[in-house]
């Protein structure tokens, strides 16, 4: 996998999520800033309105205040009674009252100035000016224009006001010269608390600066007709804001309306320009601080996200990580160890974790167990195969070995000519095969190493009697319990039956004597039972006593008989009967 | 009437001169004797029996069952089969290979009364 298709963490996508839910808040907040901003340029706007306001305000309060001062100053007897030197000192003392005026001066009707506040350089006519006109023919207080001071650089804004005698006589017109340059005094001692930076200027309809707040020997009585923001105080007739670069290039915002009443020379604005970097400076500071404090507060969640979810998330993960690891490799001990109360889900997942591998380990134990017992059995099944293997083998053999031991006795007796060696021969081999019989029998069945006797019996004793007598001479009558017989008890019992059964039909019936034999074999208590053989022939010797009989056959009879743990008892009379008694043999440690 | 020819095929010498003998005394003294499953068969095709005999565990690769099977690809007699192993697995491998009424089973040890009446009852049979 390439590092670029490397999936996020965790910590980095909640990181993410974390950013993405502060994103609304962030824009809510970036607008409410730019709201603010807008209110703040509102009222920076508002603000400076407010100050050209106050500024044409003031200008009207000053002409208002120019039409008194005049009137008072053309009543005085001094200005009426025409004297100069009088009329000059007058005027000289009511400037220094009124320094906000650069001259006072009174005209005759012919406008010849004849009195001064300020010696004058030499004779002056005022006859052509239209506010002089205007006074002799209204007799009314007149606002003249604005003109620049060639000398001082200063705008002066003139007013006339008619000298009429007490008599009501028109005698001449008293001037008044105001310097605009008041309106500094305006903006540097009210309370408007402008910015630094901040500008003023008064402008006549045809461009021309009357006055300017800051460096005004540079631009008063320049005309700047072509500035952008004086086109637009001109074309706006009125008051208003607009936003645009100063005349000195700076970007500000501009307030600005009409200064005092029209004048001989046309409209006079004021406008107010205060640099926008200050204009808006509240509006950015809020937005700046606004910004700051979603900025740190983002930080701050972020690191709360980062480390929290170190502390409740990843390292957990990490935990069940390292522990799920540890399982897949093999350890089904590893557990996660994690607290559920503690991380929430996450514990629920560690607890639900922890119950699966605790479930694995006791399935991973309990097959090992069975795995275990599985290996067990077989080995117990091959070793039982084996021994079962060796002990077929062994009785292969044994059984073999009886049939050419029986063979080889058979063989011999066919070759001697003594009749009694050749009987005794066929004895021992009828002997042998019994025991050989019993032998295959007790072996051929799987599972069980008894023998049904009495099923013996009834296949065993007709074909004895078939071999040894003539056809059809004796009968049988064979009467059995099922008795289950093991190896020790059965093979003693076998040769005493062929034994017993052997000498009824040798010596019993005489001469080709018919007759019976009849066998019996009960159980009379348990592991406890009874074989009888009985013959009707002729009857068993009373002069032998079978106990101490040169027989072989009875020899052995009592020999088996007491290595049953048994006895032995004869009936005689109309017929022989052997009862014997034997127990069960138990032999162990084979 | 000419006298049967009975093959007794068995791996112990001393049983077989046994059952021979016997074989003799019941009348039977025409016999041909193999003590393999492969030595059974060349025999059989060469002598032609009337009967066989046939030891169900022999020496050597093939079992008197698989020389009983090879047997019956060249003549239809009888075969009795001397087992100590006349278990229900032995029957059925029996049945299969042979699926007639000519096959008998005698118990080893042979006694002597069931042996020679089976050898009578089977041999009494018309041949083929």
């Amino acid at each position: 996998m390439s590092l670029s298709k490397r999936p996020f963490s965790v910590r980095v996508r909640l990181g993410m999520l974390v950013l993405l839910a502060l994103a609304p808040v962030v824009g809510l907040l970036f607008y409410a800033a730019q709201e603010q901003g807008r209110e703040s340029a509102s009222n920076a706007r508002s603000k400076a309105l407010d100050l050209v306001k106050i500024a044409a305000l003031a200008q009207e309060y000053l002409v208002t205040e120019t039409s008194q001062l005049l009137s008072f100053a053309a009543g005085n007897p001094a200005v009426q009674s025409g004297d100069p030197a009088a009329c000059n000192a007058y005027l000289a003392e009511l400037l220094k009252q009124y320094p906000l005026y650069t001259s006072l001066v009174v005209a005759d009707l012919k406008g010849d100035l004849y009195c001064s506040a300020i010696p004058l350089a030499g004779p002056t006519n005022v006859a052509a000016r239209p506010h002089f006109q205007r006074a002799v023919a209204t007799r009314e207080f007149t606002v003249g224009g604005y003109s620049v001071g060639q000398t001082t650089g200063k705008a002066i804004l003139s007013f006339g006001s008619p000298v009429i005698s007490p008599q009501g006589e028109l005698k001449g017109v008293a001037f008044a010269g105001l310097d605009l340059s008041w309106l500094n005094g305006l903006i540097t001692t009210t309370q408007l608390q402008l910015p630094p930076g901040s500008v003023l200027h008064v402008v006549d309809s045809n461009g021309i600066i009357l006055a300017r707040y800051l460096n005004p020997q540079e631009w008063v009585g320049k005309t700047v007709l072509e500035q952008p923001l004086v086109q637009h105080i001109l074309a706006a007739r009125g008051e208003g804001t607009v936003d645009g670069p100063s005349l000195d290039g700076i970007p500000s915002l501009f307030a600005f309306t009409f200064l005092g009443p029209p004048t001989t020379t046309g409209s006079v604005y004021v406008a107010v320009g205060i640099p926008q970097s200050l204009a808006y400076a509240p509006a950015r500071a809020a937005l700046q601080r606004n910004l700051l404090g979603l900025g740190v507060a983002a930080a701050v969640a972020l690191a709360v996200v980062w480390f929290g979810i170190e502390l409740v998330v990843t390292r957990p993960v990490r935990v069940l990580i390292r522990a799920t690891q540890r399982v897949a490799a093999g350890d089904l001990k590893a557990r996660s160890g994690l607290n559920p109360r503690n991380v929430g889900e996450l514990g629920q997942l560690a607890e639900a974790f922890d119950r699966m591998a605790l479930d694995l380990e006791e399935r991973e134990g309990e097959r090992a167990r069975i795995e275990q017992d599985r290996l067990q059995l077989t080995e117990e099944r091959v070793r039982r195969a084996r021994s079962e293997t060796l002990l077929e083998e062994v009785q292969h053999r044994v059984k073999n070995s009886l049939q050419v031991a029986a063979s080889l006795l058979s063989l011999q007796a066919d070759k001697l000519q003594d009749p009694a060696g050749q009987t005794a021969l066929k004895e021992s081999e009828a002997r042998l095969r019994t025991m050989a019989i019993v032998h295959a029998k007790l072996f051929a069945q799987e599972g069980t190493a008894l023998l049904d006797f009495g099923a013996h019996l009834r296949e065993i004793v007709p074909a004895m009697i078939e071999a040894q007598t003539e056809p059809a001479k004796i009968s049988w009558q064979i009467s059995a319990d099922q008795v289950l017989l093991e190896w020790d008890t059965a093979v003693p019992c076998a040769l005493i039956v062929n034994e017993l059964v052997t000498n009824a039909l040798k010596h019993a019936f005489p001469g080709g004597r018919q007759g019976a034999v009849q066998i019996g074999l009960h159980e009379e208590e348990r592991g406890r039972f009874v074989l009888r053989v009985r013959d009707d022939g002729v009857g068993f010797p009373a002069h032998i006593d079978y106990r101490n009989s040169d027989s072989l056959g009875l020899q052995l009879v009592q020999a088996l008989t007491k290595q049953l743990h048994g006895t032995i008892e004869l009936e005689r009379g109309t017929s022989t009967l052997f009862t014997v008694r034997f127990s069960a043999i138990e032999k162990r440690g084979l | 009437m000419k006298k049967p020819v009975v093959m007794i095929v068995e791996d112990e010498q001393i049983v077989a001169l046994d059952l021979q003998a016997k074989l003799r005394a019941f009348g039977y003294p025409d016999t041909v004797l193999a003590s393999s499953g492969q030595e059974a068969v060349e025999k059989a095709v060469e002598a032609q029996p009337d009967l066989v005999l046939m030891d169900i565990m022999l020496e050597g690769e093939m079992d008197g069952l698989e020389a009983a099977a090879r047997i019956r690809e060249h003549l239809k007699s009888p075969i009795i089969f001397l087992t100590s192993h006349a278990d229900d697995e032995t029957t059925a491998r029996a049945m299969n290979v042979l699926p007639d009424s000519t096959i008998r089973f005698v118990m080893k040890p042979i006694q002597e009364m069931i042996f020679k009446t089976t050898l009578e009852t089977i041999l009494q049979r018309p041949a083929g």
